[in-house]
């Protein structure tokens, strides 16, 4: 073993294989941090021209790239709340409430350090699990798998802050999204209202980005602040380096993620996906001080930032070894491997042990090195968060809707971040939690197939007392929910009551729209519901909707309540109608909106070749009143960007045009 | 003068003349080509497409550049009706994707293009194969004889599941299906785990990764293939099968006599159709004979050369059977206008599976 791993650490120290680890860390880092792109999208780029290479050489290459999408998504979670990836969506919950406290850098530096730490950790700990990972892999069978899903279900209650009530219906909202399209069980398409675009589900990254990344610009649009609401705080590295010591202080918990990350990484379908939540959820639930939570915790960053780098390497070894892909880019390399002539299984582990090793070490020596140059850069990238909003929007957004545009390639991406970015200033507005939405999403398909599949192979439900595993995760979520409901019921201080009660009429309103809106939303998917024909098609969805009625019901009647009550003391309907207005800043955002919506029309009018730069143009010069030549520069680079990385490098599909075909 | 001015007229004409001739044959000289696969980036059949796609840019004359475009969505079906719904075809344009045979045959929803009005410029097969855990079948002629096995599959109207299920049908054997896996895969795994007994899966997986970890050490005992069947009816021969005896080869020496029924002959009309075509190539309507004849041409040669024969022997273990174009078409449109009483009964077939 020892030998394996010298041999395998000077093969990744030859040259020319450190150049290409080199150049897969910068390509990985690159890729990672523009939102909607990520590890998958880097290997697929990267593979062809790894056809023609050694073994050693292609794989430094390809998890040079594949190990630091991770670390890099970062900037874009931290910096502007869009998650860069699938595995960066629970940092931004504390990252970037970080940044508009003016501690980009701190939030920066744990990030990096963690995300190395949990790199490095993850691999070492992979190849000591070598030995008995196997049994492990086949404990957990399809009713451990859905008691997994329900307890990262529980997370809800973690994510929902206050408003638990309104965290369980976005939680069903984010699950009945989970079940529009083709059902996996029956192969029956629902919910999808006729259309060729939804017959497959709702991509995830389009709502991702769309539910957090929009409001967010529309609020740094409309308020014309920085992303940053206070002056710089951590100024010259001093932020970097508090960074690094939260990482120290907290380093049981980095090594708890890590773990996490490492085994749960291993398991074949969770991965990458969920890993981020469960560890947030450990974080929170482990933490003594959960107030902070939300708010721009340091402890919010690392867990997550510990956990999807060490599943990289998690994945890594059953892919290797077993010829069990975790995810779908362990999949591509389990490709990338048949390619080479190698295969998966006991030879990796004895003949081929100097190139399994140097993948585990291409693993962490990337991670390390990505983690210094990307502090390195972090001072310089720390900076955006104080620039002026205008100068900001246009760029993010024309990046935004491409990383949105990478899902499918088809308009149906668009309109599904549009409208989500509807329903997030809604539930901005509102009070309303926006990441039990995402997390339902992720844990929606893997929940109902695991349930179909176990009431298919179990004709009781004895599975439920019978298998271990399960009986031990079923006590982990009993335990979650009590915890959970005690810091509910729990006698709130004056201080807690009294900011409960901030939330003015205008909010209130808000809130009652909404809940009025899911409630027609809901009722309708009911009856849609009891129309199908098969039971596994229909069952899930009026399991979810049997739940989310009544709730939604609940919070509509408090909220018409709250709204009669805010009216009363706003001194009338229209006065509270004009504080409401104003609160909103209602014209201003619906002027946001129509920016968006006329750049969706002059797409299929004329492309995003057109509609992008334009739109860009347009905000700079109309809305943030940059001069023609500042505003014509701003187009072009659009135009640049749009054409050069999008059109070229990557080869996305453009909308065909009327114009232009 | 007059002379040497003469014969560079006639050198300079000889040149503008041979340069046109050139730009008419090279049409694809200096152009790039979209080559659309229906399903996301990193999947196996965009692998396979890209594969393919790097070597038939230097079988085409002009060597034009060819670059691959995901438009995955509608389960497989947007990429065809995208090609369907093209109104100004360039001969720029090529879709290249799985063809769901069940989905084209049933008419799912979401499906609009009809396959067999669009020129084909050649497609590719992956035959597959039928394998079942060894605990509780010391030989794979027992089959029959045990009870309470359980199949998995994928989605009721996935190809392995139908097939999987029909030749399990066929013989009689007494299962329980379980299907709505995501993937070959998932269903392994669950194999692995001992959740379920038997599965049909490409050739190529159970080459990979079936093989190397539990079929050499006996907890896996490989069953039978699903041959593929040309469009004369004839079995193609599949020497990457070794000693895997073909379904109708497994039943005869099992139960001694040639099978018959219903089913089996829904079976026998299904091999030529959504197992004989799995990778198709299409150009949008309306696309010039030109373009098509250069294509079709030059997609055959990539399946000739040797490099890529080479490549896909790596990839897939074994060189993907061939479909020309002639044939393909042929069993486009016999799917397409299945008839009713085949529909019907594959309809109802993956119904019971619901």
């Amino acid at each position: 073993m020892i030998d394996g791993m010298l041999a395998g650490l000077m093969l990744v120290l030859s040259w020319p294989t450190f150049g290409y680890l080199l150049l897969g860390v910068f390509i990985g880092m690159w890729i990672g941090a523009v939102p909607g792109l990520g590890g998958v999208v880097g290997l697929v780029l990267l593979l062809p021209f790894t056809f023609s290479m050694d073994p050693v050489p292609a794989f430094a290459l390809l998890m040079g790239l594949y190990a630091v999408t991770s670390t890099s998504d970062t900037i874009s979670a931290i910096l502007l709340g869009i998650p860069g990836s699938v595995a960066s969506q629970a940092t931004i919950l504390d990252g970037y409430p970080l940044a508009k406290k003016g501690h980009a850098g701190r939030a920066f530096g744990a990030a990096y350090t963690v995300s190395a730490l949990g790199g490095v950790f993850g691999a070492l700990l992979m190849a000591a699990s070598l030995p008995f990972i196997l049994p492990v892999i086949f404990a957990f069978g399809i009713p451990e798998f859905l008691m997994l899903g329900l307890l990262g279900l529980t997370m809800v209650g973690v994510l929902s802050g206050s408003a638990v009530t309104k965290g369980l219906i976005v939680g069903l909202l984010g699950l009945l999204l989970t079940t529009v399209g083709y059902a996996e069980a029956t192969g029956v398409p629902r919910f999808n209202l006729h259309t060729e675009y939804l017959l497959d589900g709702i991509p995830i990254i389009p709502i991702a980005l769309g539910l957090f990344g929009i409001p967010e610009l529309l609020e740094m649009a409309v308020k014309n602040t920085s992303i940053s609401r206070v002056e710089m705080v951590d100024k010259s590295r001093g932020g970097m380096l508090r960074g690094i010591k939260d990482v120290l202080k907290y380093r049981w918990l980095s090594l708890r993620s890590a773990v996490i990350g490492t085994y749960v990484g291993v398991l074949p379908g969770l991965g990458g996906s969920i890993v981020d939540w469960i560890a947030y959820g450990h974080a929170v639930q482990s933490a003594k001080d959960k107030s902070k939570f939300g708010k721009g915790d340091i402890r919010g960053v690392i867990a997550p930032e510990a956990a999807n780098n060490a599943s990289r390497a998690g994945a890594l070894i059953p892919t290797v070894a077993f010829g069990i892909p975790g995810s779908l880019g362990a999949a591509i390399l389990l490709s990338a491997l048949v390619i080479k002539g190698l295969q998966p299984g006991p030879d990796m582990l004895t003949v081929n042990l100097g190139l399994t090793f140097s993948m585990i070490w291409d693993i962490a020596i990337a991670n390390i090195l990505a983690a210094g140059l990307l502090m390195l850069l972090s001072r310089q990238i720390a900076k955006i968060a104080f620039l002026p909003a205008h100068s900001v929007v246009p760029g993010v957004m024309v990046v935004l809707l491409m990383g949105a545009w990478v899902a499918t390639s088809s308009m149906g991406d668009w309109w599904t971040c549009l409208a989500m970015a509807a329903l997030g200033y809604v539930m901005k507005q509102g009070g309303w939690p926006r990441s039990p939405l995402i997390l339902a999403l992720v844990l929606g398909t893997l929940i109902e197939n695991n349930f179909q599949l176990t009431m298919q192979l179990h004709s009781d439900f004895s599975w439920m007392y019978q298998r271990p595993i399960v009986v031990i995760i079923e006590i982990a979520i009993v335990a979650t929910i009590v915890l959970a409901a005690r810091g509910i019921t729990r006698p709130k201080s004056v201080r807690e009551r009294k900011k409960k009660n901030v939330a003015g009429p205008s909010q209130s309103l808000m809130s009652f729209l909404l809940a009025a809106i899911l409630l027609a939303v809901f009722v309708a998917a009911f009856l849609i519901a009891n129309q199908f024909e098969d039971a596994a098609t229909g069952q899930f969805p009026l399991a979810v909707l049997t739940i989310a009625i009544p709730l939604v019901l609940f919070v509509f009647i408090t909220d018409l309540r709250a709204c009669f009550s805010g009216i009363t003391d706003a001194g009338g309907t229209a006065q509270a109608i004009a504080v409401a207005t104003q609160t909103w800043e209602l014209l201003a955002s619906a002027r946001f909106f129509g920016y968006l919506l006329a750049l969706l029309a002059t797409t299929y009018v004329a492309g995003q070749l057109v509609s992008l730069p334009l739109f860009a143009l347009l905000y700079a010069r109309r809305w943030g009143n940059f001069s023609w030549p500042m505003s014509l520069l701003y187009a072009a680079a659009s135009l640049l960007l749009v054409w050069g990385l999008y059109a070229q490098i990557m080869n996305l599909h453009l909308y065909p045009s009327l114009l232009f075909g | 003068m007059i002379r040497s001015l003469f014969i560079a007229l006639i050198v300079a004409t000889t040149l503008l003349t041979a340069c046109g001739e050139t730009e008419d044959k090279e049409f694809y000289s200096g152009k790039t080509i979209s080559v659309y696969v229906g399903r996301p980036p990193g999947s196996g059949a965009d692998l396979a497409v890209r594969s393919f796609v790097r070597f038939w840019q230097e079988h085409i004359p002009g060597r034009p550049t060819m670059v691959v475009k995901n438009v995955p969505g509608g389960a497989g079906s947007r990429v065809w009706n995208l090609a369907w719904d093209e109104k100004n075809p360039n001969d720029l344009e090529i879709f290249f994707s799985p063809v769901s045979g069940t989905a084209v045959i049933v008419r799912e929803e979401g499906l609009r293009a009809d396959l067999s009005q669009l020129p084909l410029l050649g497609a590719l097969t992956s035959p597959n194969m039928t394998y079942a855990r060894t605990e509780r079948l010391a030989s794979a002629d027992e089959l029959p004889t045990v009870k309470g096995l359980t199949f998995g599959g994928q989605g009721p109207a996935h190809r392995f599941s139908v097939l999987g299920r029909l030749t399990l049908d066929i013989l009689g054997v007494d299962y329980n299906s379980v299907t709505g896996f995501s993937g070959s895969s998932d269903v392994f795994n669950a194999l692995r785990r001992k959740e379920v007994d038997i599965q049909t899966a490409p050739l190529n997986f159970y080459r990979f990764t079936v093989e190397p970890s539990v079929v050499e050490s006996g907890e896996v005992i490989p069953l039978w293939y699903n041959p593929i069947i040309n469009v004369k009816g004839e079995i193609v021969p599949l020497e990457a099968a070794g000693d895997i005896p073909s379904f109708i080869e497994y039943y005869e020496s099992v139960k001694g006599e040639t099978p018959a029924g219903e089913l089996f002959e829904m079976y026998k009309w299904l091999l030529p159709n959504i197992n004989g075509i799995v990778y198709a190539a299409l150009l949008p309507r309306g696309s010039t004979d030109e373009a098509t004849q250069i294509l079709t041409e030059s997609f055959a040669r990539v399946t000739q050369d040797e490099a890529y024969r080479a490549e896909e022997e790596r990839m897939f273990g074994f060189n993907l059977p061939v479909v020309s174009a002639e044939d393909g078409a042929k069993m486009l449109d016999d799917m397409a206008n299945a008839p009713d009483a085949v529909r019907r009964l594959l309809n109802e077939y993956i119904q019971e599976a619901r």
